[in-house]
């Protein structure tokens, strides 16, 4: 009897210990959905991610609001985009009295790390304003390459690796999925596009830069005249010329863009539009990553069968 | 025996000279059989193209295989990129300028176009966890400028606890709109409430404000600050372009003990609220004759929605209830704003506000007024915005102001 309540003490204490030991997830925060969706798929249950956007949010200019510290400042690990997209995360940073996750710190990360970064401006270029909204890391819209995904996935799974080495060997499995159904998709992508020789788009803003070097497809022109800068009458007349001297087959931009001017363009070429998400949970349908880029390839891919 | 030497060096002179002549001699020869040699050389030739090819190819093998090397340690040494600014400026503070340019129409104005203000701003981290701002700035004040050090104070980020602290010259967090700086608000007019109790040049002194952020999953901060607000800083006697015609210094001067309580939480995905709660308790303006003090209670409540894209609506309301204290007698009157902007994309924005303060002494009718505009966004900082007032009998003003930004630009959280 004194025998099994001492073995009953024993394995209380060992049920409270191992309790103890089995840590809470780490919290994690995002600007944007993308990384968000990255992040869960390469932590699993071993973190608990929010996203300070939604998909059908442009996040070049946001206010920061004071629920947005709120959550920074319980944040293990915050995520940016980086590239001058999301600046607006830094006064969360300076809000947050929250040491960990300020850039230098194992809390902070900059998904762009190793990117191979795409319209870096040459050294010298002035960058202010006369050339539109110019980023001097480059063009930020990295995301909708499947295969920078995967970098981003190893960005991520050697930080939580870090934070977390115990839990080293999940994140890299979880990683190898992640990579191979990158892959997957980017082959699907490829083998829908094969059929269609030479395809050319325009683009309402640089978002499309990634996607277009990945699949070999043509970005003819943009309808903004610059980055930023919204569309002129003048430049949307030469933007007519454009898809009919250079055999443009679509015209492509995210959901959260005003639409009238794509569709002038439309009427007066016949060109279909593509509204497509350019992040995650941008439209219905686009509720992950993988899903996200199957529903661009449908709509391109619609679009060309026109 | 000098014979035999003779012979000798006779014999070394003929060797060498033979040895001279016998490339001479050997031409001589092989003019006789060309056809032989030419085949040789053409042979030779051969060969040694032959070596240069075998060479060339054992070149391009190690240049791919270099190539194929040279991919591997990009992968391994990732180039980290903080965003910020060109190599050349990183070593400089964040330096902007904010330019202010109006046009005003209406009775009793000049009709014309000038620049209002002119503001420097220069920002930066000091040392790790602490930043330096300063904001100087050139207001219009009649036909002259003056230059007005709006604000200057060094913030501690973090001091644990969730505590910071600010210290230095700064707009006191009295309410929503008085710590923004004018060219940051949404609209060009002051509210009537917020001109009257707080001042015209907003309230703002030398002193130390103590933030605390609770620890909770909501955004709940407490401020305390202590205060020295200057004399009124301008001895302006004149109006200066506002064009209500007068002035109205700050209502508290000397020293002063202010007090916020803010929350903000998300009500849904793309909904926010938050409402706040300020207070500041010092001696009047006319505190020498008349030993007057002015406590000021102020509440707030704003309210986001956040569509597709840029699209936003918001609700911004502030009610002040201004209570003097003099040795005669107490006065106590209150005046509130309610203003709504709604965003449709990136580039334009349109607002309403309605301004109600209750009759005063110096007012002894009730004032309001209505405000609407129309924004158009070039960048984050240049925008031209269109403005009407009307106080709802005689007097309207309609304003076209073009405000620039120049250069990196942080703002503190709204």
């Amino acid at each position: 009897m004194k025998h099994s309540k001492t073995i009953l003490t024993f394995v209380f204490f060992l049920v409270l210990s191992v309790g103890s030991l089995q840590a809470r997830s780490l919290r994690v925060v995002t600007t944007v959905p993308d990384l968000k969706d990255i992040a869960e798929k390469i932590g699993g249950e071993q973190v608990s991610v929010s996203s300070l956007l939604s998909g059908n949010q442009d996040p070049h200019f946001i206010e920061p609001r004071p629920s947005m510290v709120a959550r920074v400042r319980r944040a293990d690990l915050f995520i940016v985009i980086g590239m001058e997209l999301d600046v607006w995360a830094f006064s969360l940073i300076d809000a947050a009295r929250n040491r960990n996750i300020t850039p230098g710190e194992s809390g902070y990360l900059n998904a762009s790390a190793r990117i191979e970064k795409l319209d870096v401006p040459e050294p010298g270029t002035r960058l202010d304003a006369s050339k539109g909204h110019v980023h001097p890391s480059g063009n930020p819209h990295y995301n909708l390459d499947p295969l920078n995904g995967v970098v981003v996935a190893e960005t991520i799974a050697s930080r939580l690796s870090e934070l977390r080495p115990e839990y080293a060997d999940y994140f890299e499995s979880n990683l190898e999925r992640f990579t191979e159904e990158a892959r997957r998709v980017t082959e699907e992508i490829s083998e829908a596009l094969a059929k269609y020789e030479n395809i050319s788009m325009i683009a309402y803003h640089e978002s499309w830069e990634y996607f277009a070097e990945r699949f070999g497809i043509e970005i003819a022109g943009t309808l903004e005249p610059l980055p930023g800068v919204s569309p002129t009458s003048r430049h949307l007349s030469r933007m007519v010329r454009t898809a009919e001297d250079e055999n443009v087959d679509f015209i492509i931009q995210a959901s959260f863009y005003d639409q009238r001017p794509a569709n002038f363009v439309s009427r007066q070429t016949g060109l279909p539009v593509v509204v497509a998400p350019a992040y995650v949970g941008g439209m219905e349908g686009a509720d992950d990553y993988f899903a996200m880029f199957r529903l661009i390839q449908a709509k391109i891919v619609e679009a060309l069968g026109r | 025996m000098q014979s035999y030497l003779y012979k000798r060096v006779f014999c070394i002179v003929l060797f060498i000279t033979a040895a001279g002549m016998v490339p001479l001699l050997a031409r001589d020869l092989s003019a006789e059989d060309t056809a032989d040699e030419v085949e040789a050389l053409r042979r030779e030739l051969r060969e040694m193209r032959a070596e240069q090819e075998k060479r060339e190819r054992q070149l391009e093998a190690m240049e791919e295989r270099l190539a194929e090397l040279e991919i591997e340690p990009e992968e391994e040494a990732p180039v980290y990129i903080e965003p910020g600014r060109p190599d050349g400026a990183a070593t400089l503070p964040d330096i902007s300028i904010i330019g202010d340019i109006r046009g005003e129409f209406g009775p009793g104005l000049d009709d014309d176009v000038f620049l209002e203000e002119l503001e420097l701003a220069v920002g930066g981290f000091i040392y790790p966890q602490i930043r330096a701002d300063a904001f100087v700035a050139l207001h219009k004040h009649g036909d002259d400028y003056e230059v007005e050090l709006e604000e200057a104070y060094v913030s501690f980020l973090d001091l644990g606890g969730g505590f910071a602290a600010q210290a230095g010259k700064k707009l006191i967090g009295f309410g929503k709109l008085n710590p923004i700086h004018e060219h940051a608000w949404n609209y060009v007019s002051r509210p009537l409430v917020l001109d009257k109790y707080l001042g015209d040049h907003g309230l703002a002194g030398n002193g130390v404000n103590l933030t605390w952020l609770a620890p909770l999953p909501w955004f709940l901060q407490l401020e305390l600050g202590v205060w020295d607000l200057a004399d009124d800083s301008h001895d302006h006697g004149h109006d200066h372009g506002h064009g209500h015609g007068h002035h109205h210094a700050s209502p508290i001067s000397g020293s002063a003990v202010s007090g916020r309580v803010w929350s903000g939480f998300a009500v849904g995905d793309d909904r926010d609220l938050e409402v706040g709660f300020s207070t500041i308790h010092g001696k009047g303006d006319h505190h020498d004759q008349e030993r007057d003090r002015v406590s000021l209670y102020g509440m707030d409540l704003t309210y986001t929605w956040r569509g597709t894209g840029f699209e936003r609506l918001l609700w911004r309301n502030e009610v002040i209830y201004n209570d003097r204290e003099r040795a005669t007698h107490n006065r106590r009157t209150w005046g509130f704003y309610s203003g709504a902007n709604y965003r449709w994309n990136q580039h334009w924005d349109a607002g309403a506000r309605y301004d109600w303060v209750e009759p005063s002494a110096r007012n002894p009718r009730a004032e309001d007024m209505g405000t609407v505009n129309l924004t158009r966004s070039l960048t984050e900082e240049t925008r031209l915005r269109v403005e009407f007032s009307h106080d709802f009998s005689s007097d309207y003003m309609a304003t076209v102001q073009f405000l620039f930004g120049l250069g990196p630009h942080a703002h503190p959280l709204e």
